[in-house]
């Protein structure tokens, strides 16, 4: 406070109104504080509401379920207003090996990276103002000083956001940000689950829709194949009605009679191969599964399906993840459905384009094997190809539906799904999704 | 963020200057957004403000991929806007994108702002003069941090008092911002045109065809009596009124200035000094102020975001006003409406402070989603949230603090 003086009456007065005017000024500068905390209060509260409004759009259908981490991770980030933010997968679950699976804000932190977590708590934070020292390993994913996490250990995921420093926009963490981290992890573990059971339904739909498309084909075959046969029939019945006293001669005889025959085989070829085919779905497929390296997998369909490519002027690649990945399956069905899957776009592919074959983990630790043709116009691999017209007296070669419907029952044994979708490009594709359990990560890169 | 409504701010009459504004957290997808929203143009000169989240090289590359190998400039930016939208994640991306269908300035580039920004300033003002027309519209940009252990900024006023001084009497309209990756000073770095660089300043250079009119919004009103500088060395107030800066200020707020440590930055109180009359009436253009950086509890100091106040200076103590920033923003806006129909906007650009932001100030609502929507531009309009504003004052530019800078670019009518 500035001393009054006591000579001058009007020093005197000045400095009356001088200290009237640092008094009202400081009074106005604490209240105007006041009243910008309590608003960044209030708009911290409504950060988890926002959140919540936020990352639920990730659940409506148009949002590709590989996305949703990378997408819920931006709105904590926005939210949250920090500097730091991961989506981190335990594999196994229970085992402390958390994987990164979605960072945002360090170029030192890249998806994929592996920390060691040996104790991992369900909540933590860090601040300057708390003494106890973080679980081991805790501080080793954002490599910040703050941090607040979030542990789900039933999914074996988790949240982390972090600072560098508590001043200026980032406020010290506090116990009260559980609230914030865990409905940030649980709106996304809901989101996941959403879009699993989604998956699940589209796949029940597409399965029964290629059944649909083949037991069409089959009546149609059906059709074609018995047509001659009854047509012999009628014309050897419409002749003898014509003539009925007309006997035919040995020769006439012997010749519908082997037409007659060779119908009759034919149908019950066809009767048998409806009757094995019939079985075959039904019988439950033999596994031998065993840890198989994806990458060898991949190059092994390459490797066979190189002279089609070859042929028909399409390029094929295949995209691996930078890190290892071993997924428990039966090499000889997985190879027979992935190449069938290839197979099909191979035949739907112009001349020119390219038919891609890429492999990743997902947020949720599923192995994701993705075909995709490029082709501009390309039709689904679900849907016949021309090769398959059922034309009488052509070769018949294995219909596209027919190949993802192989595939779709060895990936469906293997408890994975597969879905075919068609592109905003008119370009196909179709995803082979193998659970979490099947897959596990290597020491190496690829 | 969206404001509401949104305005409809990137329907330019002219298609020579477009903006892009996207928000994601791939680098290379934000940039694809952006490329996108472009449409199909072919520029030939990109002015580019990319959060600080995102991988500078990667942007940098991610640009380049777009355009091929034309210049890109501008760099990390605290937050962005355009078209309503605005953010400061550190996820958003804003581009300029000129096309030679339009006037496109001229680039010069310093890298040697860590030797001195004086120099530095001296050493671009020199490239600039060989060009530049009398009164020509320059932009000046460059990183704001220049260490963070401990915190030193590069400072605007000596950049911009050697680029005066070495101009030879030319004068420029020089306008300009202070780049930052975030809001908590942690960093900041220059697209320089031919990559990604640090301790760098970039000048673009307008033909002389090309006219600014630049409004300055304040906030800041004046909570305390005059008081002298008794005692500075450079940004450190030592004493005002013969004692301890810090003792002065926390005795007459009766409130304590940033963390316990006092070492991050405090945006409670700047301190102001007033340009001409002292005792006229309040006028926020009048003023000058400088944030507090830090204090030093040990010696008493404190730490200004600028070492441009001299000793035996007549200061107050400043106070962030919220309402009055508002206030100031709407008077700023209607005068940018009412600008000269004589010339043609064709771009505007908004250097906003980053301590203006809601999520710093407080403010019930953002002041830039509140200038975009007051504004309704017909042109196209990109803002960024910066370190330090630089604009016209008086007879010339300097730095400024707790400013939205908005500038519209016209062209002279043929």
């Amino acid at each position: 406070m500035n001393r009054v003086g006591i000579g001058n009456p009007f020093e005197r007065e000045l400095q009356y109104y001088r200290n009237e005017c640092n008094d009202l000024g400081a009074r106005l500068l604490r209240l105007q504080e006041e009243q910008s905390q309590a608003f960044l209060e209030a708009r911290r509260s409504r950060t988890v509401a926002r959140l919540v409004r936020e990352a639920y759009r990730f659940a409506e259908p148009a949002q590709a379920m590989h996305d949703v981490g990378g997408a819920l991770l931006q709105v904590v980030v926005e939210a949250a207003l920090c500097d730091r933010a991961a989506l981190l997968r335990e594999e196994p679950p229970g085992s402390g090996r958390f994987l990164v699976a979605h960072a945002i804000g360090g170029t030192s932190m890249e998806a994929d990276e592996v920390v060691m977590i040996p104790n991992p708590p369900a909540f933590f934070f860090t601040s300057s103002l708390r003494l106890d020292r973080p679980p081991e390993g805790l501080l080793d994913v954002l490599r910040l000083p703050f941090i607040l996490w979030g542990y789900d250990r039933s999914s074996g995921h988790a949240l982390v956001i972090g600072n560098r420093s508590e001043g200026n926009v980032s406020r010290p963490f506090e116990s009260g940000d559980q609230e914030l981290i865990e409905t940030a992890l649980f709106v996304y573990l809901d989101v996941l689950y959403r879009k699993h059971a989604e998956a699940q339904l589209r796949q029940a739909k597409q399965s029964a829709e290629e059944a649909s498309v083949i037991q069409a084909r089959f009546l149609e075959t059906l059709a074609h194949r018995l047509r001659p046969t009854v047509e012999h029939i009628v014309t050897l019945v419409q002749a003898m009605a014509s003539h009925p006293g007309l006997a035919a001669g040995p020769e006439q005889i012997a010749a519908v009679t082997q037409q007659l025959s060779e119908s009759s085989r034919d149908l019950a070829a066809l009767a048998n191969d409806a009757l094995d085919l019939a079985t075959t779905r039904d019988q439950s497929l033999h596994l031998d599964v065993q840890w198989i390296d994806l990458g060898d997998a991949m190059r092994r369909v390459l490797r066979s399906c190189y002279p089609a490519s070859v042929k028909g002027g399409v390029e094929l690649s295949v995209t691996l993840p930078k890190r290892n990945v071993s997924v428990c399956i039966d090499r000889d069905s997985m190879h027979r459905a992935i190449q069938s899957l290839v197979s099909a776009s191979l035949a739907r592919a112009l001349p020119g384009s390219a038919v891609k074959l890429s492999v990743g983990r997902r947020g949720d630790g599923a192995v994701e094997i993705l075909v995709g043709c490029t082709a501009e116009g390309a039709p689904s691999p679900a849907e016949p190809a021309p090769e398959d017209a059922g034309q009488p007296g052509r070769p018949r070669a294995e219909p596209n539906a027919d190949r993802v419907a192989v595939a779709r029952r060895i990936v469906e044994a293997h408890d994975g799904v597969l879905l075919t979708e068609t592109r905003l490009n008119g370009g196909s594709q179709a995803r082979i999704i193998l659970p979490v359990h099947m897959a596990r990560d290597d020491a190496g890169f690829a | 963020m969206r404001t509401s409504p949104a305005a409809d701010l990137t329907d330019a009459p002219s298609n020579s200057v477009q903006v892009a504004y996207a928000l994601h957290y791939d680098t290379v997808t934000v940039v694809e957004r952006c490329c996108a929203l472009l449409g199909d143009i072919a520029p030939v000169l990109l002015l580019a403000f990319c959060g600080g989240k995102h991988d500078p090289a990667a942007a940098f590359t991610a640009l380049r991929s777009a355009y091929g190998a034309i210049p890109v400039v501008g760099g990390s930016a605290a937050g962005a806007m355009s078209g309503g939208e605005l953010g400061y994640s550190g996820m958003e991306m804003g581009i300029v994108a000129f096309t030679a269908a339009g006037p496109v300035p001229q680039v010069h580039v310093t890298h040697g702002l860590l030797h001195g920004e004086a120099e530095a300033g001296e050493a671009l003002a020199r490239a600039v003069a060989g060009q530049a027309a009398d009164d020509a519209v320059v932009l000046l940009f460059f990183d704001s941090v220049a260490s963070t252990a401990p915190l030193r900024l590069h400072y605007a006023s000596a950049l911009v008092d050697g680029f005066h001084a070495a101009l030879g009497g030319k004068r420029v309209n020089l306008i300009g911002g202070g780049l930052l990756t975030d809001m908590n000073l942690s960093d900041g770095w220059v697209f320089d045109g031919k990559g990604v660089s640090k301790h760098s300043a970039v000048a673009l250079v307008f033909p002389p065809e090309v006219k600014a009119e630049t409004t300055v919004m304040h906030g800041c009103r004046p909570v305390s009596s005059f008081m002298r500088i008794t005692r500075i060395d450079g940004a450190v107030v030592h004493e005002l009124d013969g004692e301890p800066a810090l003792a002065v200020i926390e005795r007459m707020l009766g409130l304590r200035l940033g963390s316990t440590d006092g070492s991050d930055l405090s945006l409670v109180a700047t301190l102001g000094e007033k340009h001409g009359d002292p005792f006229a009436p309040y006028d926020e253009n009048a003023y000058v102020n400088r944030l507090i950086l830090g204090a030093n509890r040990s010696d008493g100091s404190i730490t200004l975001f600028e070492p441009d106040f001299r000793e035996g200076a007549r200061v107050q103590i400043m106070a962030r006003d919220n309402a009055l920033m508002l206030d100031s923003v709407r008077q700023g806006t209607a005068a940018a409406r009412a600008r000269s129909p004589a010339a043609k906007p064709f771009l505007g650009l908004y250097i906003d402070c980053a301590g203006r932001a809601s999520a710093r100030s407080g403010a019930p609502f953002e002041e830039a989603a509140l200038m975009m929507q007051d504004l309704q531009a017909s042109f196209p309009l990109l803002g960024f949230y910066s370190g330090v504003e630089i604009a016209p004052f008086g007879t010339y530019s300097r730095p400024l603090d707790w400013t939205g800078v908005l500038t519209v670019l016209t062209q002279a009518m043929p």
